[in-house]
């Protein structure tokens, strides 16, 4: 399979820390490759190298099959960006700052910005400043700057901050759509390990300035273990019928709520049990280990479901 | 290139700089009307202090123009999506230094030109002062104020210096209040502003910190 971006033994050192530290990333051709990483593990330090803003100190890069140097710019014609925020000539309508992106990257194509400015959800926005703009609405003019000139390779940085719920949701079919139909490849970075889950075919877990573990989405699913998680508030009797159920393999998280991870053993048949049993059953349900919880396991933060990231929808499981 | 200066004057409106240097003009011949009528000072030394007046008014527009077209974009960070185009960067800081610099020689040019031409006109016609100012003394006067022009528009590089060093717009104008106060001082015994030598070392040295900051552009880390 052909490869987007490969980076060998990239290194970077600021002020004698080490922001980036001997990472080697493949990204393969039309895959979207989500980037997930707490927050100053070096995700947008990385996306800057990628785009040559920040050299690196040791290793190399390898993009489209160019390696990257010091002075390399031409590259950058097929690449389109967003890093940390949109930025944009505020004083400049947005149209305007659409017609100088397309300058300066040599395409000319009016048409395409007036479709791009539909295909992000942008309305009646012409002669209005950039300004003037909410950052929800950045965001979107930012997501349609980068895929205006339909570059090969995407690389976006927090593309859905600020984005309300519908608009995460357009933007999840338009990036979708872009693979599928233009093959582009994306590099995508975000908190929210929601939407990750939902769009991206591989996934780069970063940490501290190391990638601790590159997987396909499809290996995390077939990894991840299913289990019953029952919430009671008389957990020790409960445990008592568990056992008297001849299961063993189950887990007492809190005071309240048990794992049972036997497969054996049926929802219906344990619920009964404790029925019978007079016990009190707050919540009994199926539960395969998410994203979310797959990467706290592995960032090594305390890995519950009642923690929520920065930014992050609350999770229902009923 | 020429492309790229084309954008740039695209990208921010320069019609504060039109507005700006009329204004200015204007202000220059008002003020040194009085001075000379006030004063009595010769006829010499007027054209002396005319070409000072507005070279240190434009070089202090100048030091206005590098914090709007360089300074700003970095602090806007507007700087990093021009380095994201594929366009070297080299280019692209050129085309700024080359359209200020252009810019900064074109005004003083053309501002010296015609308020000497306003001084004489009114001098003559009003007579100010006890001498006459024939018409060739004029053109000798202007052609020497474009010497002048062509070493100011050099100087007016010279804050970049400071303003790159913390990205800072006040540092950026001072510099240049600072340059322009000893580039254009004057006074009986020893005089800067009429020496064209004085003049051309501050344009070397800003050329000199134009071409560093452009040799430099492609080894810095954008963060």
């Amino acid at each position: 399979m052909d490869i987007a971006i490969q980076t060998t033994g990239l290194t970077k050192t600021l002020h004698g820390n080490e922001i980036i530290s001997n990472l080697n990333m493949t990204v393969k051709k039309g895959e979207i490759y989500g980037l997930l990483g707490p927050n100053g593990a070096g995700k947008t330090t990385l996306m800057k190298m990628l785009l040559n803003l920040v050299k690196p100190t040791a290793g190399e890069i390898q993009i489209l099959g160019e390696t990257l140097t010091p002075s390399s710019f031409e590259l950058l014609k097929r690449m389109g960006n967003i890093i940390e925020y949109p930025i944009f000539y505020e004083k400049l309508s947005a149209f305007d700052n659409l017609v100088l992106h397309c300058e300066y990257m040599g395409f000319y194509n009016q048409d395409a910005i007036r479709e791009t400015i539909e295909l992000v959800g942008l309305k009646n926005i012409d002669n209005k400043l950039v300004k003037e703009f909410s950052l929800g609405m950045k965001q979107r003019l930012g997501i349609g700057r980068a895929i205006l000139t339909r570059p090969e390779l995407l690389v976006l940085d927090e593309p859905i901050n600020g984005l309300d719920p519908a608009g995460i949701k357009e933007m999840r079919n338009l990036f979708q759509m872009l693979t599928k139909q233009y093959g582009i490849t994306l590099l995508i970075s975000s908190h929210i390990l929601g939407e990750i889950e939902q769009l991206a075919d591989t996934i780069g877990i970063i940490n501290k300035g190391q990638l601790i573990k590159e997987i396909t989405m499809d290996k995390i699913r077939e990894q991840n273990t299913e289990y019953i998680e029952l919430v009671t508030p008389q957990q020790r009797k409960a445990c008592f019928i568990i056992e008297e159920l001849n299961i063993s393999n189950y887990k007492v998280v809190d005071e309240s709520t048990i794992r049972i991870y036997d497969s054996n053993v049926t929802q219906t048949a344990i619920s009964k049990e404790l029925i019978l049993n007079d016990i009190e059953i707050d919540s009994i349900n199926k539960k395969v280990k998410n994203l979310e919880e797959y990467f706290l396991d592995l960032v090594g933060e305390p890995s519950s479901t009642n923690i929520r990231k920065k930014g992050q929808q609350p999770v229902h499981y009923l | 290139m020429f492309n790229l200066i084309r954008l740039e004057l695209k990208k921010e409106s320069f019609k504060w700089y039109g507005i700006g240097t009329v204004i200015a003009n204007l202000l220059i011949l008002a003020l040194i009307i009085p001075i000379q009528y006030v004063e009595k000072i010769e006829t010499d030394e007027m054209f002396m202090i005319m070409g000072a007046l507005i070279r240190a008014v434009f070089i202090i527009f100048g030091a206005v123009l590098l914090s709007k077209l360089i300074i700003d974009e970095y602090k806007n960070k507007t700087i990093f999506l021009m380095y994201t185009y594929p366009i070297q960067r080299k280019k692209l800081i050129t085309a700024k230094l080359l359209l200020i610099g252009i810019l900064t020689f074109i005004t003083i040019s053309i501002s010296s030109a015609l308020v000497a031409v306003g001084y004489f006109i009114i001098h003559n016609m009003f007579q100010i002062s006890p001498d006459t100012i024939p018409a060739q003394r004029l053109i000798v006067e202007i052609v020497s104020m474009l010497k002048f022009a062509i070493a100011a528009a050099g100087a007016s590089l010279i804050p970049l210096y400071f303003g790159l060093r913390k990205q800072s717009v006040p540092a950026t104008l001072l510099s240049s209040i600072l340059i322009v106060t000893v580039i254009t001082q004057s006074n009986p015994w020893f005089s800067l502003a009429d020496n064209i030598y004085i003049s051309l070392v501050a344009a070397t040295i800003g050329v000199f910190i134009a071409f560093w900051t452009i040799r430099n552009v492609d080894k810095v880390d954008a963060i």
